[in-house]
């Protein structure tokens, strides 16, 4: 089943339980997973429990599907799978909850060293951005590689 | 239904014309109707960036304020686009309601209605510039007409600006208050632009300061501005104008009548009245208010719509004009990790015009840095991983300008609005091809030393202005029911005037919310010389 299906059920049967407790585990697991792709660490507490009462409402877009929690069981690397759905369709469902994640984490303040530049850093920025170019090349090298071998669609 | 004689005047509206109808007729009998949306409380005062980093203030309080309780900062990872001026949580009440009290089927076209007292205004870029004879092509009126009333609103609202190389576009600067401070990337713009400004005025690129409806000095006991940057997220700062703030000023002076909570729906004339029937916008309850003189000011497609239904006509197909917008990404690669500049006006930094042959008409251009957005806004507009974009958004920002482009419009047979059967809206507009203007400006800025690309130029959904127009244009001789005379007056009544947008017969590249302004001043003058 795909996350997005699983959403639909999710709010198809407010009754079951057992499939929204798994279901908000589910959540939680994701935002772990993709905070930590982009950050390196596990989402703080507020940040998982902001993440999975926006996603639990928002109908994320319906094509193309991606099967992120199976993805997240095989460990792929979904920042690289990210960018080269956005590369095929800018509105999926990975690059959407990506999305929402940047927006939660950018208005509290811990994490506003990762978005605004306080400091005149001309050497560094434009090295940081040099070699995230030079990253996200091989990321959607990768990404490109990934959807196919996990048969994305 | 019972009624009785509730004014002399009843303007229906309160946005720019609306309000500046009643300005114009104080004092003589006036009664503005609206819905009349108001902001919810604000929560947090200072700057931006401030209070990012207060201790004092909470994450909770962060949330609420630039993200929401209903995540309504997150509206364009989910929904269509909408205007990141309208999205944020203390801005939604711009276009609250919309959906529920004048539903619209629209087709190529997204429309922005605001049923907030003072309308869209709430969420303006504070923009007022003066048309010129050649922006009044087309019109029944001249500019000596609107000067008057230009004249009087600058005085009223206060406007900032400056003595530049957009004077001669924008007209005299005698009254206007000392323009607004800019941060490194502004001053790094026009400082290039300076070095060579011959070769690019001969190309037909002008750039300068914005006039715009912020107090940089007292005025009217409204403070000067405070840089505060907080225009993407709170409407009601007293520095930056809002026709609300000279409602409530009339209304509390007892100078006219205003009541909120009435949805307009149509209007009969009766002998020397006219019946204007309005419905409560929470409850539904019908309610008939008489007068001897309607002045229509609901916005073009909302007075259209009370035109159309006071006809019962589904037939007519009206006018629809708009302002294309596409966007100009540019990036001052010397301004790579700059240090932020926390005191700002988040909305336009300068103005450019365009007077070159890649148009045959006069094209203004609006020009914005980022930092007054948050950065998650538009964070996947870079082309990196998310992770790349994040340093992206964080070190190319301060080096990142946004050229917004503002296509003229004049009426075709494929862009219309019509009342359908079921009482929508229905809005049909042709998609235009491009011009190739984007590139033309492209090439000018990179010899100012920016980069950009045409691959990053964005072109708008119409609609995504907010600046509608024509759906009643005015005529010298009006030869059909829905055209307006030179004084406003619709065709086919006698009582009954359009003061807003939907007057004008043509949109000009240049913002028309002060046109729009003085020409309801000018109709207001009209109708209070026909009352005696």
């Amino acid at each position: 089943m795909t996350v997005d299906a699983a959403a639909t059920l999710r709010r198809d049967e407010p009754g079951d339980e057992g499939a929204a407790t798994a279901s908000h585990r589910s959540l939680e697991a994701e935002a772990d997973y993709l905070h930590r792709a982009l950050f390196g660490t596990v989402a703080p507490e507020p940040v998982r429990r902001l993440y999975v009462q926006l996603l639990r409402g928002a109908s994320l877009a319906a094509v193309p599907r991606c099967e992120i929690a199976t993805l997240m069981a095989r460990g792929v690397d979904l920042e690289a799978v990210e960018l080269a759905l956005r590369r095929r369709n800018p509105v999926n469902s990975l690059t959407q909850r990506f999305h929402a994640l940047c927006y939660l984490v950018e208005a509290r303040p811990e994490y506003f060293d990762r978005f605004v530049n306080e400091q005149q850093r001309f050497t560094g920025g434009f090295a940081c951005v040099a070699v995230h170019a030079v990253r996200s090349m091989y990321k959607l090298l990768k990404g490109c590689a990934l959807l196919r071998i996990h048969n994305v669609s | 239904m019972s009624h009785d004689v509730s004014a002399n005047v009843v303007v229906v509206g309160s946005g720019p014309a609306g309000t500046f109808s009643a300005f114009q007729l104080k004092g003589r009998g006036v009664l503005v109707l609206d819905v009349g949306h108001v902001p919810p409380a604000r929560r947090l005062t200072g700057n931006l960036y401030r209070l990012r980093r207060d201790p004092a203030v909470t994450p909770d309080d962060l949330f609420e304020d630039f993200i929401g309780p209903q995540f309504e900062s997150l509206h364009n990872v989910f929904r269509p686009y909408l205007s990141p001026k309208l999205k944020a949580p203390r801005m939604r009440f711009v276009t609250e309601g919309a959906e529920r009290l004048s539903p619209v089927d629209a087709q190529n076209f997204r429309a922005a209605m605001s049923f907030a007292t003072g309308g869209l205004a709430n969420a303006w870029g504070a923009g007022l510039y003066r048309f010129s004879s050649a922006d009044l092509a087309g019109f029944p009126i001249y500019s000596a007409d609107l000067e008057p009333y230009y004249d009087a609103i600058t005085m009223k609202i206060g406007i900032s600006g400056a003595d530049d190389d957009l004077a001669r576009f924008f007209g005299p600067t005698g009254d206007l208050q000392p323009s607004l401070q800019i941060d490194g990337n502004a001053r790094a713009l026009l400082r290039r632009y300076a070095a060579r400004r011959a070769a690019l005025n001969r190309r037909g690129l002008f750039l300068g300061r914005p006039r715009v409806a912020v107090l940089t000095r007292e005025h009217d006991g409204r403070p000067a501005y405070r840089y505060e940057g907080r225009e993407f997220f709170e409407p009601d700062n007293p520095s930056v104008y809002n026709p609300a703030y000279t409602l409530r000023e009339l209304a509390g002076r007892g100078e006219i009548r205003y009541e909120r909570g009435w949805l307009v729906e149509r209007f009969l004339e009766q002998d020397e009245q006219v019946l204007v029937v309005a419905r409560d916008s929470t409850r539904g309850t019908p309610r008939t208010f008489a007068c001897r003189r309607l002045i229509l000011a609901a916005g073009a497609l909302n007075t259209a719509k009370i035109v159309l239904r006071s006809n019962d006509d589904h037939t007519a197909r009206l006018p629809l004009l708009d302002n294309n917008v596409s966007y100009i990404p540019l990036l001052d690669p010397w301004r790579i990790g700059a240090a932020l500049e926390p005191s700002i006006y988040a909305a336009a930094a300068l103005n450019g015009v365009y007077t070159g042959d890649a148009s045959p008409q006069v094209i203004q251009m609006t020009l914005y840095g980022l930092t007054g957005a948050l950065r998650s806004d538009y964070l996947f507009d870079f082309p990196l991983s998310v992770r790349g974009n994040v340093a992206a958004a964080k070190y190319l920002t301060p080096g990142l300008t946004v050229v917004q482009l503002f296509y003229p419009d004049t009426p075709t047979p494929s862009n219309y609005l019509r009342l359908g059967e079921d009482g929508r809206l229905e809005l049909r507009y042709a998609t235009k091809a491009a011009t190739g203007l984007e590139g033309r400006l492209l090439k000018l800025f990179r010899r100012m030393g920016y980069l950009g690309a045409a691959r990053f130029c964005r072109h708008l959904e119409p609609g995504n202005s907010f600046h509608y127009a024509g759906s009643l244009p005015m005529t010298a001789t009006p030869q059909r029911r829905y055209q307006t005379d030179r004084t406003g007056l619709l065709g086919g009544t006698r009582h009954v005037y359009v003061a807003d947008g939907a007057n004008f017969p043509a949109l000009p590249s240049k913002n028309h919310t002060l046109t729009i302004m003085a020409n309801a001043m000018r109709i207001a003058d009209g109708v209070g010389r026909s009352l005696g």
